[in-house]
């Protein structure tokens, strides 16, 4: 909008990331695309820390995120140490080293005896005070400002870190019943879990990656994985939350059923977003999908180009899209290629594939929300766009490789 | 007699997934739209957590569903007002009148209203400066009140769609409101201004000016009431050409019969939480239920059945004999009761209830006379305290004090509002003087994460001593 007499532009204040999300829920349009890769471990190395002592530290897991969203300014914390946090509640045994996060090393389950041991652990089992602690500190602190995705193993995943992978995929095939079971006390222990997690502010991400397509068949997935997906799902809108679902490794086999489980949000990995937006992206909000191997491999121009297309591609969604990376960022990731990203998706696909102000890189036109010109959709995503709000420009690394506030 | 507790944030989530999905289910918003799966609002505090509620885990709660159903709609109204604009509805701000307007814009077919007035709640309810740093940023500080928090909200376009008007009261109004208005236009907001008329007090010196007196109203100069309809009607005249719809007076007169069953339904509410011998709905609740009075919180359709539920609950817990607190609990009028829902929270569980308030909205809580619809919202504006002085607002508080029978008054000035500053000692004056009652007074902290702060906790733990004190005083003597 501009001012009559002057002819200069007003401008509008920049969103905060939670307010950029709340408005991604309802259907409206932020001021730029939301961007959250998946720094969950590696923003343990962001912060000069080691991932081992991180995920069984509340406060030093919740110290890593600060640091590295101050570091990077993406749109969330993301919370996350392994997919066997239950399962190792339950008894499973984790080999933990200060520099890598925990390997499963002797799954709980061995026999139907072991199976009936199981029981829904309490909340100061294993390290899930590590996490509830980490929420907590994270939502005292920037919670106004910031979200907080807490991860949750699905239960077919946590059922595979029961009784560990391979046999567990062998039960659904030789005994169902056994894989059934396995599963249900999977599902029950995440209840507790996922309740207290709101409790303290976080927002639920389901995380599944053991039933990728990668791991277990299209069929095992309706089978044995969708349903539990489904009720935890189910019970989290009661409540009337938006749940996430991240699913890494190849999905492509799988959307209409990643899409089934209900999630609001999914956050996908080996499929092309042109594709994900074709099959499911009228009912679900995609969140991805820049491969973690670009930015652990490629270089600055190599990450921008792959960053710029798919915002390009992933804001044409029409249920809304959330620019983030496939899967967790490896760990040793370099800081730089992370700001490449990052820098990417603040200053929009335009800017980084150098195409004049005004190309309409296919999308539809509408109206800039900052100063109401018709322009095209892409742009409205962005600072800079051809109206040059002043004052709004993307975070540019500077000297000391943090982001220019 | 029998006492109620109230819950936490964390009970509450429990108790809600016993609730009937199906109940829960079907409760919306905008059911003239039809339902929708956006507009189910009825959802524990807990599911706001995440979208940056931080105050309410430190809250507790009415147990009861009818109440809670109250707070989630309040809770939702940012989101309600999108909605609004997505399913085609228009969209209309309302600034500085308190009430006065709202009635005769819901006369508009497909229009909606808020009062980002109320947006001062954010910062508590959030536990976060962000709107009020953008304030800042824009020339309103510390020297403003917090309902510079709208102004952050105008700025960044995040808490409600850009509206398709704004109309702003401005003369004897809120200053800080009417700064905020000034800033909303800067930034590009379409403002339509009402200049609203001073109700001035008799004196000697105005040779010129008739006055008129009102059984149980403060006197006023002849012609007010006829020129504020006047002023209104020019508004409604604009806003339909605004908004583009013309409107008849069945409509106007339908609206505005509306918010009279509101109001009387509000009252009674009231009326019940002043007389019971257990307090039958939290202080946190009874404030929702008197904000409602004003825009009905954008849907009045909707808030008359919140509201007819909470007057049927008020009314079982009455007949019941249950509620609240203990019989002995201090009675207190709040004057400029905080948006802070942690500090009514305090006050209760330190051993009183609240009994009466009194603040800016008071005039939408008047009755709405039969009759001229516009003449009945424009005399019911004219009880209002904004726009008069602070000897005629002094006087409205000791009558409410009396009717309450209060034994203490509470009066907690928000930094940087001119009217608390001001207003506090010739308040506290009239109070101690003609109602006889002790008077505690205290800038509301600044909001925060955390618990109130522990000198406002020992001032109101030693002013509740000190009314106990004077109770066995007064028995003895």
């Amino acid at each position: 909008m501009r001012d009559e007499l002057t002819g200069n532009r007003i401008i509008r204040d920049e969103m905060t990331p939670l307010e950029r999300f709340s408005l991604l829920l309802i259907d409206e349009q932020p001021d730029r695309v939301l961007t959250v890769p998946l720094v969950t471990a590696h923003a343990a190395t962001a912060a000069g820390l080691r991932p081992g002592d991180c995920v069984r530290d509340g406060a030093l897991m919740a110290r890593a995120q600060i640091e590295a969203q101050e570091l990077y300014g993406h749109d969330a914390y993301t919370l996350f140490s392994d997919v066997g946090i239950l399962a190792e509640a339950m008894g499973s045994t984790y080999h933990h080293a200060p520099d890598a996060i925990p390997i499963l090393d002797r799954p709980v389950v061995r026999d139907l005896a072991d199976l009936a041991r199981l029981r829904v652990p309490e909340l100061s089992a294993g390290r899930l005070p590590v996490y509830l602690e980490a929420t907590e500190i994270l939502h005292r602190s920037r919670g106004d400002r910031i979200p907080v995705f807490c991860f949750v193993p699905a239960p077919f995943t946590t059922a595979a870190a029961l009784r560990g992978v391979e046999d567990f995929l062998v039960d659904t095939i030789t005994d169902p019943d056994l894989a059934d079971q396995l599963l249900l006390a999977a599902e029950r222990a995440a209840v507790p879990l996922l309740d207290e997690l709101v409790l303290r502010g976080a927002l639920p991400v389901l995380v599944d990656p053991l039933a990728s397509a990668s791991v277990a068949s299209p069929a095992t997935y309706r089978r044995y994985a969708l349903p539990g997906t489904k009720r935890l799902i189910d019970r989290l809108h009661r409540l009337d939350l938006d749940v996430t679902l991240h699913v890494c490794g190849e999905v492509a086999p799988i959307l209409e059923d990643l899409a089934a489980t209900g999630a609001d949000l999914l956050s996908f990995d080996q499929v092309p977003i042109a594709a994900a937006r074709e099959s499911i992206g009228d009912r679900v909000r995609l969140v991805g999908n820049v491969s973690p191997q670009i930015l652990l491999r490629g270089d600055r121009e190599e990450i921008r180009a792959v960053t710029a297309a798919a915002v390009r591609e992933g804001t044409r969604n029409p249920k809304g899209f959330v620019l983030s990376t496939g899967c967790e960022l490896p760990i040793r990731t370099a800081k730089e290629s992370v700001l490449a990203f990052m820098e990417a998706a603040q200053r929009g696909p335009a800017a980084m594939e150098g195409r004049p102000p005004g190309d309409r890189a296919g999308s539809p036109a509408a109206s800039c929300r900052i100063c109401e010109r018709r322009e095209d959709s892409e742009r409205q995503y962005y600072r800079e766009c051809p109206h040059d709000h002043p004052g709004s420009g993307p975070r540019i690394p500077n000297d000391e490789g943090r982001p220019a506030q | 007699m029998s006492a109620l507790e109230r819950i936490d944030i964390g009970t509450w989530q429990r108790r809600f997934l016993d609730l009937d999905p199906d109940e829960v289910a079907g409760v919306h918003y905008f059911r003239h739209l039809g339902p929708r799966a956006f507009s189910r609002y009825f959802k524990p505090p807990s599911s706001f957590l995440g979208y940056g509620f931080r105050r309410l885990r430190r809250l507790h709660y009415d147990p009861d569903p009818r109440a809670l159903r109250l707070f989630s709609f309040m809770l939702e109204e940012g989101e309600r007002l999108f909605r609004a604009r997505q399913s085609g509805m228009r969209v209309v701000g309302l600034m500085g009148d308190y009430g006065a307007v709202a009635p005769l814009l819901f006369a508009f077919p497909d229009v909606t209203a808020f009062y980002p007035d109320f947006c001062y709640w954010t910062p508590f309810l959030t536990e976060s400066e962000v709107l009020l740093e953008r304030a800042e940023r824009r020339g309103l500080g510390a020297d403003t009140c917090y309902v510079r928090a709208a102004v952050g909200a105008f700025t960044s376009q995040a808490y409600w769609p850009e509206p398709d008007l704004v109309a702003a009261s401005t003369g004897a109004s809120c200053d800080d409101l009417a700064a905020v208005a000034q800033v909303a236009f800067d930034a590009g907001t379409k403002m339509m201004f009402l200049e609203i008329p001073q109700r001035k007090d008799p004196a000697p010196w105005l040779t010129a000016t008739r006055f008129i007196s009102v059984a149980g109203q403060a006197p006023r100069q002849a012609g007010l009431l006829e020129r504020l309809c006047e002023i209104y009607r020019d508004f409604f005249d604009r806003a339909g050409t605004a908004l583009g719809t013309p409107v008849t007076e069945d409509r106007v007169a339908g609206s505005v019969a509306r918010f009279r069953e509101l109001r009387a339904v509000i009252a009674e509410i009231r009326t019940l939480v002043a007389t019971a011998p257990l307090c039958p709905l939290p202080a946190t609740e009874e404030l929702l239920v008197q904000f409602a009075s004003t825009h009905a919180y954008g849907d009045p359709a909707e808030c008359r059945r919140i509201l007819d539920g909470v007057l049927e609950l008020v009314r079982e817990r009455s007949e019941r004999g249950v509620g609240f607190g203990r019989e002995d609990d201090v009675r207190l009028y709040w004057v400029n009761p905080p948006p802070d829902p942690l500090l009514h929270v305090h006050v209760e569980r330190t051993g009183a209830r609240v009994v009466g308030t009194e603040y800016l909205i008071a005039s939408a809580l008047t009755p709405l006379s039969e009759g001229d619809p516009v003449k009945s919202i424009a005399r019911a504006f004219l009880t209002g305290s904004l726009l008069g002085s602070s000897a005629a607002r002094s006087e409205t508080i000791v009558a409410g004090i009396r009717e309450t029978k209060a034994e203490g008054v509470v009066i907690s000035n928000l930094f940087g509002s001119s009217h608390c500053g001001a207003e506090t000692p010739v308040i506290r004056r009239a109070v101690e003087e003609k109602a006889g009652v002790p008077v505690l007074s205290f800038d509301v902290p600044k909001p925060a994460p955390g618990e109130i702060s522990s000198q406002v906790q020992n001032r109101l733990a030693a002013f509740l001593e000190a009314i106990r004190a004077r109770r066995g005083r007064c028995a003895t003597s």
